[in-house]
């Protein structure tokens, strides 16, 4: 029996448009029950019941003519689809749709490698490629070129970069990397941007800004079409490779890590982007709370110190390398190196100090564009598997740093959870990443999560710090932050909505963009 | 109606699967030398506990999957058992049964059984099963006579583990184990099952 339907469709209308989709994709490829059995979308590890996010059906399409032919008929009968690539980032919603009854399309069968170029350093790639499939076609290959993966490495690079995501090697700005893309938009109008415009052109994936407006970027993190095909450039295999790791035993060291960094970063030293992460972060791939820990509320500063000393790691932790010839790392080196062993109790370590610490082999492998699936380590330390993700950007100055970190820590501690959390210093922009972990079998829990998320919005927007994406329970909040000249930007953006996707069939709600007739008020 | 199962192994996780690393994976099989049996096992290797269980469980696996910090070993050999539809029995810390659960369910499995185990301060250590009401009470008593044998109990139930539950039943109860010296403090005990077609 159907449980759930899309918002304002009969059960029979909606028999009848799945009838019709699995015209188009075949008969294996529709899946509809009644809600328990799609489960594997649901948000599994959210602060909210599974029932706000179940789908009525999914429908799996494997190519641009299936999609616009389930496109017309989501018009036809006005069914919500929510698309999904490998659907795996469980922080921000993983697959689940922002609504309950919304039909999914997941790509997960587009998974095919269009095009690897071992000269000109890129690929085209499917919804469906995951990073390791990535990663293993390249070795398969012989490629001496590296992926730059997510971590965790199961989720994929269209997915990952139209959600703004990053990564840890120098190519760790997924969207600066995307050079290219194929869509199709609501009413099965298919696109390529860029020089995939010009018919018989190379150049597809070698110039992102090409003639005219450059519109990819309204393709992320929205709702406008359905992206198909992406390009990417993937990063030559460099002479030399130089990770390192940097400890500082105390929290008020942040400021000055930040203060350091920011002239490097801005001269592009490290390479990659410079991660600082907090004790806890650091210890959970090898410890749980409950090994040094059994009480309430976060831990004693006490308890923080004998982690300390028994993993040797710091309050705060860098990671980061260098790439390129050895006498050219080495330059670059010393002066890093010298400048933040200035701090005092700074330590310092290379490879081959800590290989085989599971922290460091992750975080060096993913600077190396290797997928794991480490990090979700980081679900032990409390157990339960809850987790969110709140992520804030402010100005790489250390006083903003240490702002953000305080705001953060002190209201998580108010709310009764540890802080968790790494800081990712990019070229220009510092991002503040908060790994939210609650027991998801622990009501109390899971509510003073959910209260917890929604008050740190309103905290940092009144501070003027915004989120650069969030979890699909919180879209409606963050966006609503952006609020200058009375949402300007998001009335904008409502405006391309209601040209593009007039019926608003896809993904609706998604970043705050609502259709018409979805609207407050409508 | 087209299920979960068919929707699988028609190729859309499949593609997924066919291309992860393998490496790191300890695979012990049974089923090479005698009948194929029914379940896998996955434990985590990293902790006595888990050599615990193993050593009871392993006895009727088919096949055994330990793993560590990094559980995208499994992501090569899961698609086997997915595609002969075995069991998947095990002891681990919660993020390798996320991992594993997410992809069996994709594959058309369920969370059949699922025990958390909690090391509480005073060599007291929780246990709160939920299985087959056919079977969690004795379980359960088990778990409170045993103390410090519990991993070997859960291996020993194993085999019914394995076994579909028909309703299901939730028990919390705490034992004496004195704390072992590498534990993590909590382990989850659980086994997926593909659901009826």
């Amino acid at each position: 029996m159907q449980t759930v339907l899309p918002e304002g469709v009969t059960a029979d209308v909606f028999k009848q448009a799945v009838a019709q989709m699995r015209e188009v994709v075949g008969k294996d490829w529709v899946f509809m029950e009644d809600a328990a059995k799609l489960k594997s979308y649901k948000a599994a590890y959210s602060a909210t019941p599974d029932e706000d996010h179940l789908p009525s059906a999914a429908v799996a399409p494997d190519g641009v003519e299936q999609i616009q032919g389930i496109l017309k008929i989501a018009n036809d009968y006005k069914i919500p689809l929510w698309t999904i690539s490998t659907g795996r980032n469980f922080a921000y919603g993983g697959p689940a749709p922002r609504k309950a009854g919304y039909v999914m399309l997941d790509l997960k069968r587009m998974n095919r490698i269009i095009e690897i170029n071992e000269e000109l350093a890129y690929a085209l790639v499917e919804p469906g490629v995951s990073y390791f499939q990535l990663y293993e076609h390249l070795k398969k290959i012989g490629s001496k070129l590296w992926i730059d993966p997510a971590a965790p490495g199961w989720g994929g690079p269209l997915g990952n970069t139209l959600d703004h995501g990053g990564g840890y090697t120098p190519y760790g700005g997924h969207l600066f990397m995307q050079c290219g893309m194929e869509g199709i938009l609501a009413d099965g109008t298919v696109f390529r941007t860029g020089q995939g415009a010009l018919p018989g052109s190379d150049s597809w994936q070698l110039m992102k800004y090409s003639f005219g407006p450059y519109v990819d970027g309204l393709f992320t993190q929205s709702n406008y079409a359905v992206i198909t095909k992406m390009g990417f450039w993937l990063m030559p295999e460099p002479p030399g490779f130089q990770p390192f790791m940097f400890t500082f035993p105390k929290t008020d060291d942040l400021h000055r890590i930040v203060e350091i960094l920011r002239p490097f970063k801005l001269n592009m030293v490290p390479h990659n982007g410079a991660i600082v992460s907090d004790m806890i972060w650091e210890a959970s791939a090898k410890i749980t709370r409950k090994q040094y820990y059994n009480g309430k509320g976060p831990m004693p500063d006490s308890v923080r110190k004998k982690i300390r000393e028994d993993l040797d790691i710091g309050e705060w932790n860098l990671y980061a390398a260098l790439y390129g010839p050895p006498e050219l790392i080495r330059m670059q080196w010393e002066p890093l190196k010298g400048a933040l062993m200035s701090i005092p109790g700074a330590k310092v370590y290379l490879d081959e100090d800590r290989r085989g610490d599971p922290t460091w082999d992750y975080r060096r492998d993913l600077m190396r564009g290797i997928p794991n699936m480490t990090e979700f380590g980081l679900m032990n330390w409390v157990g339960g598997g809850g987790h969110i993700n709140f992520s804030p950007i402010s100005p790489p100055y250390g006083d903003h740093a240490l702002k953000a970190y305080h705001m953060i820590r002190d209201r998580a501690h108010e709310y009764g959870f540890d802080y968790i959390g790494e800081f990712a210093i990019g070229w220009r922009e510092l991002i503040q990443v908060l790994m939210l972990m609650f027991d998801r079998t622990d009501p109390g829990q899971k509510e003073k999560a959910y209260d917890l998320f929604n008050i740190l919005i309103k905290d940092f927007a009144k501070e003027g710090y915004g989120e650069y994406r969030t979890h699909i329970d919180f879209m409606d909040q963050v966006a609503d932050t952006y609020d200058w000249n009375d949402h300007a930007l998001l009335r904008l953006q409502e405006r391309i909505k209601d040209g593009l996707d007039p019926n608003g069939i896809l993904s609706p709600g998604k970043m705050g963009i609502w259709p018409k007739h979805m609207r407050k008020g409508a | 109606m087209v299920s979960r199962r068919e929707f699988l192994r028609a190729g859309s996780i499949a593609g997924f699967f066919s291309m992860v690393p393998g490496g790191g994976v300890l695979a012990a099989r049974n089923g090479a030398t005698g009948p194929h049996l029914d379940y896998d096992i996955v434990v985590d290797t990293r902790f006595s506990e888990g050599d615990e269980f193993l050593s009871v469980a392993q006895k009727s696996a088919y096949q055994v999957h330990g793993v560590g910090g990094d559980s995208s070993a499994l992501f090569s050999v899961l698609p086997d058992t997915f595609i002969q539809r075995r069991a998947l029995i095990g002891l681990t810390p919660d993020s390798t049964l996320m991992i594993v659960e997410q992809l069996a369910m994709e594959a058309g499995y369920e969370l059949n059984y699922q025990g958390i185990h909690g090391q509480e301060s005073g060599s007291v250590v929780s246990h709160r099963i939920e299985g087959d009401s056919r079977w969690i009470s004795s379980l359960g008593a088990g778990l409170k006579e045993i103390g410090d044998g519990w991993p070997a109990l859960i291996g020993e139930f194993a085999k019914g583990l394995a076994t579909r539950s028909r309703s299901k039943q939730e028990l919390n109860l705490i034992a004496q184990s004195s704390t072992r010296v590498n534990s993590p403090g909590r382990l989850i005990s659980w086994a997926l099952l593909p659901e009826l077609t």
